[in-house]
Order: structure tokens, then C-alpha cells, then sequence
């Protein structure tokens, strides 16, 4: 009688063939679905670009419409994104058109700046962490995809002796400098240090940073 | 389920397993539940929020079919996991956060250069204002969104597989911008979310690479025998070329409306016809190299893999010449299934090989299902495959069997589409498609013999027949009472239609079952 109860029990599976069938299709879709979300998700909260991801800015080209200038203007504002402009538009002319968000803080910008060809413009958000690759400063984009900024206060000889105009003795001045006054608070102490003019500052103000 | 199989009965007693039916009925309700979003958003819109919501009626659903056993919740589910699938595609082309006026930076590739069925992109690209070719573009933008653009007045001439960069101007966007007739139709069933003016050319694109693929090598084909074509009247060239790649923007608008008039406008589509023509001659020819005497002696499987390389090739290269359109995806899909059936021995039925390519096609894009070109492919091969057997009890002759079941499955989309509706297409379209054989055939023996110089005379004769075929259709559409102009139908009729189409096609299929038991 045992054995019988055994028989029905094999006899009669837990779920029909067509359970599993139906579950491994579900599952399949499933998958699919949840990586077409995420990929959903990414486009539509999409983080800043790196600098690198963005081939166009290493490609500002060189032909352009005489008069002409095209400048990158990113954070936030309400239209963001590439514009062609003319050589006379200001920067005010230029964020009335792209119209700043409530949050954007325009307060350390020179309103009068006249945009130049293959600059590239993060406006930040108040007390946003500064952008890694495009700031207020009108660094060019192309300066920053040659070379990330260099922190005076953290290189080491080797990467001073990177920048234009510093060898190894100025470099070796920089680090003496940082040691005796415990660092810089500003990148134009720098023309405090022996052997940088305004000349070698002006060459490199674009490439460091504190 | 239960009730179902209870109807169904006579299904039950003809199969083995009734697992065979589920696994199909499976496909068909996830195409279903694709239908249903599509048609959703059309009417009161598709959000995203309900993507959550219906991930989650998911998992309860999909725990309680765990709990009851029960196998018929599973198509529920999927039925929701189609109507999420649908929704998702649209909601992604809707996202492009880029207003119009605005800026927008997209890298991506060139998937579609002019349309392979109407000639609607350069009349969008005059449209905007715009010269130089337009083209659809699938990549990501500066924010990151990922989908489709149309680009027009790109002043850069692009091929299918070229990667570029490019700034432009949203001139219009699909979703909340309409072109006055039903280009916003046709552009989002191509999943496109914007038209974009480049701004400026000389600055904007850059073209990343230009990758020896497959649509290289067809496009090139396409466009060495266009060039041997150029010795024939300028009719003959534009019915060949609609004929053998399906191009019908060389044709005359005179002359699409006879074709329209006569309903044979499906013989220029790339469609069975010509993959079935190619799988023919290909398998031909690799059977006779098959006879030919090698030193060497090839294991059992690995004869049947070449043979199976040895078809599938030309048929894909043809494709890439053709243009990847629905109707040729679809063909090609259906004889790769018959040749996998082959390979394993496996006994073939066309019916489920079309259900296996619409939910294939509809899954990599759910929005197609809105694209008259894939409605009129599936509709006309879903009639002939399943339907034909039926005709021929009414009809003795099979091929004109085979022109009834399609025409009356694509009757409301031929009203929705063309406002026409052919009375003579039962009787040319037959003809049409006997006579559009050989055409296929000498054009595919041209292309055979392109390399050696020699494809003029096979195109002369394919020339002649598709003029004579284009003749008798313009004689036909003369006659009167031949076709008659419709009012586009509403989605009511139409369900009303099918319904009823579906109806009696079971009764009729019960009847031939009871008469056989």
C-alpha cells in the first residue's frame, strides 16, 4: 500500500511541464526588462559626463564660420549643450538666452566675459561640490583633456616638472615653498616663489589648481 | 486554461503535449501585451510610474501561480511583462530631455539611410528646410539619454554602420510634435524620438569609423547592379529595382497608386517570395558541390553545417542588399527556422516558425508593431499560413487560395493605410506573383554573374516580364468597379473585423477536424 502511495506521488509532479515552460519564459523577460530599465534609468538621471567621454570637446575643429565660436555650456541651466556664437556675445547674453535654474549660483562669474572658442562653461548649482572637468573659470576644455589640473599643494617634483616653464629647480622651489608656509591658500602665491615671474604664472595659472 | 482546452478539444486529441500549444501561446500573449501598451499610450498615454507598478503585481502574481499550481497565471504575467515590455520602448523615446530649439550632442551610428519602404525622409528633410541626405542615427546623447534621432540637412553623405558625432538643433520632436499627416506616425513606429538639424556641418560631424560589415558589402551589391540596370527604360529600372530590393522611391506616384489600385503592391516588397527564391537557388548550388568527389570523407554533422552556412550566407548577404526591413527580417527569420528544422531533423510548421519571428522582431522592437510595412508582412504570411488550407476548400486553385487568405487579412490594413480597397487584386495578384518568380530569379542570376559582366542579358528579360506584369496590373485597374477608395477604419471595426475573421476560422478548422475524426 506504501509502495502505491510512493507510485502516485512520482506519478503526479508538483508542477506540469507547461509551468516550467511558462516560468523560464517569465524569467527571461523579466531579465530583459530589468536591464532596458536600468539602462532607462541611467539616460534619463544621467551623471555629468567625464571630460574624456566627450569627444566632441577634444574636436573643437579648427574650421568654423569666420566671427564664429562654439562654446559648451553645462549644469545648471535650462538649455544646456553646445552653441555656435558670435565673437561679440557676452557671457550674460549668452545665460539670458540659456536661462540659469533657481539653483544656479552666478555670483563669482564674470557676466561680461566674452566666450571663447572651445570654452566650456559648468554652471553650479548653490553649494554644489565643484565640477571635476569644467568650472567657472573659463578653463578650456581642450587644456583639461590634455591634462587633469594639477594640485600644487599635492604634486609631487616629477608632476610640477610637467607644467610649462618648471624644471626640476623651480619644482624643487615649489615643494620648499608648500613645506615653509604649509601650503598654498591661493594658486598666485605661487609668484611668491623664487624664480616664477608673471610670465611662467600666466603659462600655467590654466593647468593648476589648489 | 482549463476552459480553454475544454474548447479547444479537438487540439488536444491531434497533439501529443499540450505543452507544444502553451510555449506558443506564451509567444503570442507577450506580442499581445506589446499591442496592448502601444495602443495604450496612443490613446491615454504610457507613464513610467506604471513600470514599477506592474513589476510588482508581477511578483504577487507570479507567487501566487507557485502557490495555486496554476500554469494560466503565467500568461497573465505575461501579458503584463508584454504590456511593460511596449510601454518601456515607449517611454525611453519619449525621454530625450533636449527641448525643441535646443542643442543636443549624439554619438552614435547610422542604421537607416532613406526609408527602404516610402521615401518620407527627404520629404521631412523639405519639410524643416532643410538639404542633403537624411539619415536615423541610434546612440547616446550629452545627458546620457540613449535612442533615435532622424538628422536631415547633414550636408555629409553616410552609409549604414558609419559611427559620427554630431551637434544639432532639435527641430521637432515625434512624440509632442505633429507633422500634419501621419509622418509622426511613421517616425515613432521607427522608435525615432526627434528630428535634428546639424548645425554647423563642417563642425559637427566627425566620422568615427566606417566598419567593413555586411549592410557595406549588400549596399554595395545593390548599387553595382543598379548601375548594370542603367542601359533599361527608366520603367523597367524602377520595377526592378522595387521587384529585387524592394525600392519603391524610383517609382512614379502614377505608378504606386496602380500598384496600390491592384493590390501587388506586396510583390515590391522583399518578402518570402525572394528569401524563398534564394533559399532555393543557394540550396541548389550547395548540393551540387555536395556531389562533387573530395579526397577526404566529412563527419555526418559537419556536412549538414556547411550545407546549412552554405544557404544561410547568400541569404543574409541578399538581406544586407535588400535592407534589414521588417517584411525581409521576417522572411529570414521564418527560413532560418525551416533550415534549423532541417539541420536536426526536427519536423517543420510554418505557423509556428511565423509566431517565433513576430516575437522575436516585436521583441527587439516592440514599437514596429505600429509599422504598416510588419503589419502587412505578418498579416499576409498569418493568412496564407494558416488560412490558405481552409481557401482551398472554397477555391480550388492553391495559388489564387493563397492571394484570398492574404488579401482578406490585410483588407482593413490596406483601408487604414492606401484608403483602398482592390476588387481585381484577387485575380491579378496571383498572376502577379507567378509571373514576379522569374523576375526574382533572373535578378538573382544577375547578381551571379555581376563579376563577370555578363548580367546584362538576365536583367533585359527580368525587365520585360516586370513591365508586362506592371502592364496587365495598369490594364486591370482600368476595369471598372476594379478597386474602390475606403474611409480609413477605426480601431473598433477593425477588432470587430478580426474577431470575426478569427471566429469563423475556428469553426471552419473544427468542422475539417470533426469530419476527420
Amino acid at each position: 500500500m506504501a509502495d502505491d502511495i510512493t507510485k502516485d506521488k512520482k506519478a503526479a509532479p508538483k508542477y506540469d511541464p507547461r509551468f516550467w515552460l511558462g516560468s523560464v519564459i517569465v524569467v527571461m523577460l523579466a531579465f530583459g526588462l530589468g536591464v532596458q530599465y536600468a539602462s532607462y534609468l541611467r539616460g534619463v538621471t544621467a551623471e555629468l559626463p567625464e571630460a574624456h567621454e566627450i569627444a566632441a570637446a577634444a574636436d573643437f575643429a579648427e574650421v568654423r564660420d569666420e566671427g564664429q565660436v562654439v562654446v559648451l555650456l553645462e549644469g545648471a541651466v535650462t538649455r544646456r549643450g553646445y552653441y555656435v556664437l558670435d565673437e561679440t556675445v557676452s557671457l550674460r547674453e549668452l545665460l539670458e538666452y540659456a536661462r540659469p535654474t533657481k539653483e544656479a549660483d552666478i555670483s563669482q562669474l564674470d557676466l561680461a566675459h566674452r566666450p571663447e572658442h572651445g570654452d566650456a562653461y559648468y554652471i553650479q548649482s548653490q553649494g554644489e561640490e565643484e565640477c571635476a572637468w569644467l568650472t567657472n573659470a573659463f578653463v578650456s576644455a581642450e587644456t583639461v583633456l590634455e591634462e587633469p589640473l594639477i594640485n600644487i599643494n599635492t604634486a609631487t617634483a616629477q608632476e610640477l616638472e610637467a607644467l610649462p616653464g618648471i624644471g626640476r629647480v623651480k619644482a624643487q622651489a615649489i615643494i620648499d615653498y608648500r613645506v615653509e608656509h604649509q601650503g598654498f591658500r591661493l594658486k598666485e602665491e605661487l609668484l611668491g616663489v623664487k624664480g616664477i615671474g608673471a610670465k611662467i604664472y600666466e603659462a600655467l595659472a590654466d593647468r593648476i589648481e589648489v | 486554461m482549463r476552459l480553454w482546452q475544454t474548447v479547444l478539444r479537438f487540439k488536444q486529441e491531434a497533439a501529443g503535449w499540450l505543452g507544444f500549444y502553451y510555449f506558443y501561446a506564451a509567444l503570442l500573449t507577450v506580442v499581445l501585451g506589446i499591442a496592448l501598451a502601444v495602443a495604450a499610450d496612443q490613446y491615454i498615454g504610457f507613464s513610467a510610474v506604471w513600470l514599477p507598478c506592474l513589476a510588482g503585481i508581477c511578483g504577487g502574481l507570479l507567487l501566487l501561480a507557485l502557490a495555486l499550481r496554476r500554469a494560466g497565471l503565467l500568461l497573465l504575467i505575461l501579458l503584463l511583462l508584454g504590456f511593460a515590455w511596449g510601454g518601456l520602448a515607449v517611454v525611453r523615446m519619449s525621454a530625450l530631455a533636449v527641448p525643441v530649439g535646443e542643442a543636443v550632442v549624439f554619438e552614435g551610428r547610422v542604421i537607416e539611410v532613406l526609408s527602404q519602404e516610402e521615401g518620407y525622409f527627404d520629404y521631412l528633410a523639405m519639410a524643416s528646410g532643410s538639404s542633403g541626405p537624411s539619415f536615423v542615427m541610434q546612440g547616446v546623447d550629452h545627458n546620457g539619454w540613449q535612442g533615435r534621432l532622424l538628422v536631415s540637412g547633414a550636408e555629409v553623405e553616410v552609409k549604414p554602420g558609419d559611427r559620427l558625432q554630431l551637434v544639432g538643433l532639435v527641430r521637432s520632436q515625434t512624440m509632442n510634435y505633429n507633422f500634419g499627416v501621419r509622418e509622426s506616425d511613421y517616425l515613432q513606429s521607427r522608435g525615432i524620438a526627434a528630428a535634428v538639424r546639424a548645425v554647423p556641418s563642417s563642425l559637427s560631424f566627425r566620422r568615427l569609423a566606417a566598419p567593413y560589415s555586411l549592410t557595406n558589402l549588400g549596399a554595395g551589391l545593390r548599387q553595382r547592379l543598379f548601375a548594370a540596370m542603367s542601359g533599361l527604360p527608366p520603367l523597367q529600372q524602377a520595377l526592378l529595382k522595387g521587384m529585387g530590393f524592394g525600392r519603391t522611391e524610383p517609382l512614379g506616384p502614377g505608378q504606386s497608386s496602380v500598384l496600390q489600385q491592384t493590390g501587388i503592391m506586396h510583390i515590391f516588397a522583399v518578402s518570402g517570395l525572394h528569401i524563398g527564391y534564394v533559399v532555393l537557388l543557394s540550396s541548389w548550388l550547395v548540393r551540387r558541390i555536395g556531389r562533387l568527389r573530395l579526397p577526404f570523407v566529412l563527419p555526418g554533422l559537419l556536412r549538414r553545417l556547411l550545407e546549412f552556412g552554405g544557404v544561410l550566407l547568400p541569404v543574409l548577404l541578399f538581406d544586407a542588399a535588400a535592407g534589414f526591413s521588417p517584411s525581409v527580417l521576417r522572411a529570414t527569420l521564418m527560413a532560418l527556422a525551416v533550415l534549423i528544422c532541417n539541420l536536426f531533423g526536427v519536423e517543420k510548421h510554418s505557423g509556428y516558425a511565423l509566431i517565433i519571428a513576430g516575437f522575436l522582431l516585436l521583441l527587439k522592437e516592440p514599437l514596429w508593431i505600429r509599422q504598416p510595412g510588419f503589419l502587412f508582412s505578418f498579416m499576409a504570411a498569418g493568412g496564407i499560413v494558416f488560412t490558405a488550407e481552409l481557401w482551398q476548400r472554397l477555391v480550388r486553385w492553391p495559388l489564387l487560395a493563397a492571394a484570398c487568405s492574404a488579401q482578406f487579412l490585410v483588407l482593413p490594413l490596406s483601408a487604414y493605410f492606401f484608403n483602398t480597397v482592390s476588387v481585381i487584386g484577387l485575380l491579378i495578384s496571383p498572376l502577379a506573383v507567378l509571373a514576379a518568380g522569374p523576375v526574382v530569379m533572373l535578378l538573382l542570376l544577375a547578381v551571379l554573374l555581376l563579376p563577370f559582366g555578363l548580367a546584362g542579358a538576365p536583367l533585359a528579360g527580368a525587365g520585360l516580364l516586370a513591365e508586362l506584369i506592371y502592364r496587365v496590373a495598369e490594364l486591370g485597374a482600368r476595369l471598372p468597379g476594379a478597386f474602390t477608395y475606403a474611409a480609413a477604419p477605426g480601431l473598433a471595426a477593425m477588432l470587430i473585423y478580426y474577431g470575426l475573421v478569427s471566429l469563423s476560422l475556428y469553426f471552419m478548422a473544427r468542422l475539417g477536424h470533426d469530419e476527420q475524426v
